[in-house]
């Protein structure tokens, strides 16, 4: 057989590790356009952001999860504030990131910053299939000057395994 | 193209779609040691190529800062690696605007697209024969030895197949 007759055959084979279903919940997607805008709790609460729920029907499949996040704050002085978010499946803490907003300035400034998230979760199911797992996507700030006014995105892709 | 039609082995096309996904995620919530990125190697994944017209679409992302004791600025820069090969970096930079003490944290975030892998693809035609295992390395390095993470740390690679059309 030639060699351009198995490469050709090649494109019909079954592929693996495929991007099988994708959720999104994307309450803004611009800057201030969340008015008012979310305010981030100071520890120890947490403030919810956003949430996307995916139905697993593999065990074996893997959700990658993808979030962003627009962060403001205000400063009266020189100084920095720092803002921790969490992904959870359900109520489980799976994914940690912080994120600290800097101002420079002696005078007062409005400071705003953009944070990514990124998670694989493969251990998003257990018992009898299909399961819907949800995801949330949270955040704490350690003063109370931070707020979310967008943009606010947050993605779960389902990924089957790879054989 | 649904996903009962793969599972029912349907033969169809592929084109455009993101397949072989693979990842290295290290951390995913805060570790108590921090690792410094002076020549730090963060994560490294493989993926299994078929097709010389392919892509691999990466995605890294990792939580870094530095522990400053007066005011300041450090850089960091993360690499991303095919086979030891540097293909794509990006600078960051964490301040301090005061004299006090703090730890001032960043994400770090490369999206790239990689293609046609020339050096370990040399096939002249329009099809490869076989397999080709790629392996993509994410590393890290600064400008302070203070710099360093404790997660997380994401790399994911996938396939985007040629577009037929």
């Amino acid at each position: 057989m030639p060699e351009d007759i198995h490469g050709q055959l090649n494109l019909f084979l079954r592929e693996r590790g495929i991007l099988t279903d994708f959720q999104v919940s994307e309450p803004a997607s611009t800057s201030g356009s969340i008015n008012p805008p979310i305010e981030i709790a100071v520890a120890p609460g947490f403030t919810p952001i956003t949430s996307v729920s995916v139905t697993i029907n593999n065990q074996t499949n893997r959700i990658w999860l993808n979030g962003t996040v627009g962060l403001t704050a205000t400063f009266d002085a020189a100084g920095v504030v720092t803002v921790t978010l969490q992904l959870l499946r359900g109520t489980t803490i799976i994914y940690q990131t912080s994120k600290t907003i800097s101002s420079p300035s002696v005078l007062p400034a409005t400071v705003s910053e953009i944070v990514h998230l990124e998670h694989i979760d493969v251990t998003a199911v257990s018992g009898e299939l299909p399961v819907t797992a949800t995801y949330t996507l949270r955040a704490q700030a350690d003063t109370a000057t931070v707020t979310s006014g967008g943009p606010v995105t947050l993605t779960a892709a389902q990924l089957e395994r790879n054989p | 193209m649904t996903q009962n039609s793969q599972s029912r082995g349907i033969v169809i096309p592929r084109q455009d779609r993101l397949t072989e996904f693979q990842f290295n995620e290290p951390i995913s919530t805060p570790i108590a040691d921090a690792i410094p990125l002076t020549n730090s190697t963060l994560a490294e994944a493989t993926i299994n190529i078929d097709d010389n017209n392919d892509k691999v679409y990466i995605t890294a992302t990792v939580g870094w800062f530095n522990a400053f004791a007066a005011a300041g600025v450090v850089a960091a820069t993360f690499t991303l690696s095919r086979n030891g090969i540097p293909i794509a970096s990006v600078v960051q930079t964490v301040s301090n605007a005061t004299a006090t003490e703090v730890d001032v944290f960043n994400v770090a975030r490369i999206i790239f697209v990689d293609q046609p892998l020339p050096e370990i693809i040399p096939s002249q035609s329009s099809f490869i024969h076989g397999n080709v295992q790629v392996t993509y390395t994410l590393t890290a390095d600064a400008s302070d030895p203070t710099a360093a993470t404790t997660g997380p740390i994401t790399l994911t690679l996938s396939t985007i197949e040629r577009n037929l059309l």
